[in-house]
C-alpha cells in the first residue's frame, strides 16, 4: 500500500515538475507570451468591425431574436476569450509531443520510468496555466477595447465550467498528439480543424443561427457542434455571464454534458493515445522526420 | 604555367555563436574559426582529397567554393571566375554533391528530380532527355526511375545525388563527403565510380572531402590535411607517407592507459614516434608506434604494456597510413 | 542567363511546386475546404446580425447592402494577395525543411526567376480554390457581381500585383535568416485581417487605423475589384486608386528586390542558408 501511495507521489512529481519545465521554455521566449496574449484581439477585432458595419451600433435586435441578448460585442469576447483553450488544446498539447520528436527528446522521455500520462498531464497543466494567463488578457483588453458587459457575481461558477472544459479539451489534445507523432505533419490537419471549430461552434454567433441558415442540415451541424466541449461551456458561461441570453443548451444539460465529457474525452484520449504510440513502436517511427 | 580549376588564397571563414543576453543576463559570444587562410591550388583533371577530421573545415571550404557562403577574407577562384564577384558562372561550371541525402525532393521520382534540375541548370531538353537517360542507366537507377525518392534507399539518393550533379556536364566536382552514412559495397562503388568513370575516363577535376583515411589513400592524386580550419600538408599519399620515414607501424589495442603509463612509453629509445587515439567506447585505447625495426623491440614492448598493467587486446604491424601522417602533424586522430 | 532561359525557370519552377502540392492529396483537401469555411462563418455571422442577406446600414456606407457578395470580394482579393505575399517565403521555408534549398541556389539562374516560380504556383492554387468558393457561394447564397466585368477587373488586379511580389520579396528574405517564420506570418495576417477591408469599408474603422490601411496595396485592390465587380465601375473612375497602386508597385518592388538581395547576402556571410 505505501508503495503505491509512494510511486503515486513521484508520479505527480513527474508532473509538477514536467508543468514547471514547460512554463520555463516558455517565459524564454517574452515575445511568445506578449504574441499570444494579444494576438487573439487581432482575430476578434474583424467580427466586431464587421458588425458594426451592418448593425450600425454595438446592439442587434436580430442577434437578439436568436441568441436572446442583443450584445453582439460581449458575446463575441466571451466566445473569443474561451476559444484560447482551444487553441492551446490543438497548437499546445496537440504539437507538443511532435516538438519533442523534431528536438531529439522524446525517445528520452518515453524510456523514462515514470508514466508517459504524468508528462503529458504536465504539459497539459502548464499549458492551462498559461492559456488562462492569454484568456484573462485578452478578456481585459477586449473589455477595454470594446467595451463588454457582464455579471461579475457569477464569475465563480463561470471559471468552475471552464476547468471542466479544459479537462475535456485535453482528452482531445491527448488523441491528437497521438494522431500526429503518427503522421508526423500536422500543419494542415490542425488549420483544418482550428477553422472547422471556429465555424461550427457558437464562438460568434449564437447556435440558432445555424439551424436558420442552413434549415434541416443546420440542425445536424448543431449536435455536432455540442459534442464539442467548446460549445456546452459557451451556452453555460454566458448562461452566468451575459445578462438576458438565452441558450440552445440549458446550464443544467450543458454542466452535464461537459462532466461526462471529460470522463469520455480523457479516457478515449488516453486509449487511444495508447494505441497509437504502440503502432508507432511497431514501425520504428519515434524518431524524428 | 600550369592550367589550375581552383584557387583559394588567404580564405578565412568564422562563425560567431552568441547564447543568452536576455534582460540582465550576460550575452556570451564565442568565435569559432572555421577557416584560417588557407591557401589550395587544384589542377585541371586532378582528383584532389581534403582529409580531416569532423568540424575541420571541410564542408565550409566546399560551400564556399559552391558560392553558398560568403568568406571573410581572402579569394576563390573556380574554373577562373571569381566566387564572389560571378557566383554564377562559378555555379554553371560546378556540380556539387553534399553528404546525407536530403537534397533531393522526396516527393518526386527520380526523373522528375533531374528534369527539374536540368531546367534550372539551363541545359536544353532534347540534350537533358538524353542525358537523363544516360545518367539513370550509369547509375543503374533505370528500373527505379519513376519511383518516389522517398522509397529509395541512402545509397540509391547519394547516386541519384551525383547523377544531379552531373547533368550539365560540368568540368568541377565538389564532393563533400560523398560516402558518409553508407554501407561499404555502397561506397565502395561509388568510390569507383568517381575515380574511374568521372575522373580517369571523363577528366572531370574532383574536390572530395573525406574523413576516410582510405578513401583519399586509394583514390586521391593528391591530398591535402585540414585541421581546425589550417591545411597543415599537402602532396600525394605516398610522398605524405613517406614523412614517417621507413619506419613501421606496431599497432596495439589497450584496454585501458593511465597517463603515467602514456608518459613513459615516450622514454622506451627505440621509439621514433607515437601516437594515441581512443579505440571505441569501451574505453580501449589504440597506440601506434612508429620505429625502425619492430621485430628487434617487440617483446620488451609487451613485457613494458604488462608490467603496467595493461591489457593488450590486439597486436599488429602496419605501413605507416595517412592517419600515422595525420597523428604526427596534428596529434589528433581522424574520428570513426 | 537569357529572358527565354529565365521564364523557362519560373516555368520549371512553378511545375515543380505543383507537382509536389498536388502529391499531398491530404493538405490539398484542407486547402479547398478551408476558404469554405472562412466564407461560411462570415456569412453566418452577418445572417445572425442581420436577420436577412441585406444590410440597410451597409447599403448607407457603401452603396450595396449585400454583405455576402461585398465580403466575397474582399475575401477573393486578399486570399491572392496573400498568395503572394508569403507563398515564397513558404515555400522556402519549406525547401529549407526538406533540405532542397541550397541545391536549388545552387543553380545558376536567377534567384527571383526562383521566386516567381513559387508565388506563381501559390496564385494558381488559390485561383483553383476561388473558383470553388465562388461557385459554390453563388449556388447556395446566391452572388451579385458583375462577370462581364471580370476582365476590367483582372486588370486592375494585374496593376496591383508587382506591389504584391515586391512584398514577398522581402518577407522571403527576411525568412532566408529570420527563421522564425510561422509567428511572423501568423502576426502579418491577423494584422492585415484587421486592416484589410475585407468584411467591412474602410469608414468603420478608427482613423488611426484606416490611415495604415491606406498604406497597404492589398487595400486598393480590394476597393478596386469592388468598385468594378459590384458598383459596376470603369478603370478609368478609379484613377485615385490606380495612382497610389502604380506608386505602390515601383516602391515595393525596388524595395523588395532590394531586402531580398542584402538578406541573402548576409544569409551566405553567417553560412546558415541550409539551415531551417
Amino acid at each position: 500500500m505505501s508503495m503505491d501511495r509512494k510511486s503515486l507521489v513521484l508520479e505527480l512529481k513527474a508532473s509538477l515538475y514536467t508543468a514547471k519545465k514547460e512554463i520555463l521554455v516558455n517565459l524564454r521566449y517574452p515575445l511568445w507570451v506578449v504574441f499570444w496574449a494579444i494576438m487573439p484581439i487581432f482575430w476578434l477585432a474583424p467580427f466586431i468591425f464587421q458588425g458594426h458595419a451592418l448593425v450600425g451600433g454595438r446592439f442587434s435586435e436580430s442577434f437578439g431574436e436568436l441568441a436572446g441578448s442583443t450584445d453582439f460585442i460581449t458575446f463575441a469576447i466571451i466566445g473569443s476569450s474561451l476559444y484560447a483553450y482551444v487553441m492551446s488544446a490543438l497548437w499546445g498539447m496537440g504539437l507538443s509531443l511532435r516538438r519533442e520528436q523534431w528536438g531529439g527528446t522524446l525517445e528520452m522521455l518515453l524510456i523514462s520510468p515514470c508514466n508517459k500520462f504524468s508528462i503529458l498531464f504536465g504539459k497539459a497543466l502548464s499549458d492551462s496555466i498559461l492559456t488562462s494567463f492569454y484568456a484573462i488578457v485578452q478578456f481585459v483588453l477586449a473589455s477595454l477595447l470594446f467595451g463588454a458587459s457582464i455579471r461579475v457575481e457569477n464569475m465563480f461558477f463561470a471559471v468552475l465550467i471552464v476547468v471542466l472544459m479544459v479537462l475535456a479539451l485535453y482528452g482531445i489534445g491527448f488523441l491528437l498528439s497521438g494522431v500526429i507523432l503518427m503522421y508526423k505533419e500536422p500543419g494542415a490537419l490542425l488549420n483544418f480543424i482550428d477553422t472547422l471549430i471556429y465555424t461550427i461552434c457558437p464562438v460568434n454567433y449564437p447556435l440558432r443561427t445555424l439551424i436558420l441558415l442552413l434549415g434541416g442540415v443546420g440542425y445536424y451541424v448543431t449536435m455536432v457542434s455540442i459534442v464539442f466541449p467548446l460549445t456546452p461551456a459557451l451556452e453555460a458561461v454566458r448562461t452566468l455571464l451575459l445578462p438576458s441570453f438565452n441558450p440552445y443548451l440549458s446550464i443544467a444539460v450543458a454542466v452535464s454534458y461537459l462532466i461526462a465529457a471529460t470522463v469520455v474525452f480523457l479516457m478515449v484520449g488516453m486509449l487511444l493515445f495508447n494505441l497509437v504510440e504502440k503502432k508507432i513502436r511497431r514501425k520504428g517511427g519515434i524518431e524524428a522526420y | 604555367m600550369q592550367d589550375y580549376s581552383i584557387i583559394t588564397k588567404g580564405l578565412r571563414k568564422t562563425y560567431r555563436k552568441e547564447e543568452g543576453g536576455f534582460l540582465f543576463k550576460k550575452r556570451s559570444r564565442e568565435t569559432i574559426v572555421a577557416l584560417d587562410n588557407v591557401d589550395l591550388s587544384i589542377g585541371r583533371g586532378e582528383l584532389f582529397g581534403l582529409l580531416g577530421p569532423n568540424g575541420a573545415g571541410k564542408t565550409t571550404l566546399v560551400k564556399i567554393l559552391s558560392t553558398l557562403i560568403i568568406p571573410d577574407a581572402g579569394t576563390a577562384l573556380v574554373n577562373g571566375y571569381d566566387v564572389l564577384k560571378e557566383p554564377r558562372r562559378v555555379r554553371a561550371s560546378i556540380g556539387v554533391v553534399s553528404s546525407g541525402e536530403r537534397s533531393l525532393y522526396w516527393k518526386l521520382t527520380a526523373r522528375e528530380n533531374l528534369e527539374y534540375f536540368a531546367r534550372l541548370y539551363k541545359v536544353p531538353d532534347d540534350v537533358a532527355g538524353r542525358r537523363i537517360r544516360e545518367l539513370l542507366s550509369l547509375m543503374e537507377l533505370e528500373d527505379r526511375a519513376d519511383e518516389l525518392v522517398e522509397k529509395y534507399s541512402s545509397g540509391m539518393r547519394q547516386k541519384l545525388a551525383i547523377a544531379r550533379a552531373m547533368l550539365h556536364d560540368p568540368e568541377i566536382l565538389l564532393l563533400d563527403e560523398p560516402t558518409l552514412g553508407l554501407d561499404p559495397g555502397f561506397s565502395k562503388s561509388i568510390r569507383s565510380f568517381i575515380k574511374e568513370e568521372l575522373n580517369r575516363k571523363q577528366g572531370k577535376t574532383i574536390l572530395l572531402t573525406t574523413h576516410y583515411m582510405e578513401e583519399a589513400d586509394q583514390m586521391c592524386d593528391r591530398v591535402a590535411f585540414i585541421n581546425k580550419g589550417r591545411i597543415v600538408a599537402v602532396d600525394a599519399p605516398d610522398r605524405l607517407k613517406n614523412m614517417i620515414g621507413k619506419n613501421e607501424v606496431l599497432k596495439i589495442v589497450v584496454s585501458s592507459l593511465e597517463d603515467s603509463v602514456l608518459s613513459a612509453i615516450g622514454s622506451l629509445s627505440f621509439l621514433e614516434d607515437y601516437g594515441v587515439a581512443d579505440a571505441g567506447e569501451d574505453g580501449g585505447k589504440v597506440v601506434r608506434m612508429y620505429m625502425k625495426d619492430v621485430d628487434a623491440h617487440v617483446q620488451e614492448i609487451v613485457g613494458f604494456f604488462s608490467k603496467a598493467g595493461c591489457r593488450i587486446l590486439s597486436l599488429s604491424v602496419e605501413k605507416p597510413t595517412l592517419e600515422d601522417v595525420f597523428i604526427k602533424l596534428t596529434g589528433e586522430a581522424l574520428g570513426d | 542567363m537569357s529572358l527565354r532561359d529565365e521564364l523557362r525557370v519560373v516555368a520549371t519552377v512553378l511545375k515543380k511546386e505543383l507537382v509536389l502540392y498536388f502529391r499531398y492529396p491530404v493538405w490539398v483537401l484542407f486547402d479547398a475546404l478551408m476558404p469554405l469555411l472562412w466564407v461560411l462563418s462570415l456569412v453566418i455571422y452577418g445572417r445572425a446580425l442581420v436577420g436577412s442577406p441585406y444590410s440597410a446600414n451597409l447599403a448607407r456606407l457603401t452603396n450595396t447592402g449585400d454583405y455576402v457578395s461585398f465580403t466575397i470580394v474582399g475575401m477573393i482579393v486578399s486570399s491572392f494577395a496573400y498568395s503572394t505575399l508569403w507563398g515564397m517565403s513558404y515555400a522556402l521555408r519549406g525547401e529549407q525543411w526538406s533540405g532542397t534549398l541550397e541545391s536549388t541556389f545552387l543553380a545558376p539562374c536567377n534567384r527571383f526567376s526562383i521566386l516567381l516560380g513559387k508565388a506563381f504556383s501559390s496564385m494558381l492554387t488559390t485561383a483553383a480554390w476561388v473558383a470553388l468558393q465562388i461557385t459554390l457561394v453563388s449556388i447556395v447564397f446566391g452572388l451579385n457581381i458583375n462577370v462581364l466585368n471580370l476582365p476590367a477587373a483582372l486588370l486592375f488586379f494585374l496593376i496591383a500585383l508587382p506591389s504584391f511580389l515586391g512584398i514577398g520579396f522581402s518577407l522571403a528574405g527576411v525568412v532566408l535568416d529570420f527563421k522564425e517564420h510561422n509567428a511572423f506570418v501568423n502576426f502579418l495576417s491577423s494584422l492585415l485581417g484587421l486592416l484589410l477591408p475585407i468584411s467591412y469599408p474602410l469608414s468603420i474603422l478608427p482613423s488611426v487605423l484606416r490611415f495604415f490601411s491606406y498604406l497597404l496595396p492589398p487595400t486598393y485592390a480590394i476597393e478596386g475589384m469592388r468598385s468594378i465587380l459590384i458598383m459596376n465601375s470603369s478603370l478609368s473612375e478609379l484613377t485615385n486608386l490606380v495612382i497610389p497602386l502604380v506608386f505602390f508597385d515601383c516602391f515595393w518592388i525596388l524595395v523588395g528586390v532590394t531586402v531580398f538581395v542584402r538578406e541573402e547576402r548576409r544569409v551566405l556571410k553567417k553560412g546558415t542558408l541550409g539551415y531551417y
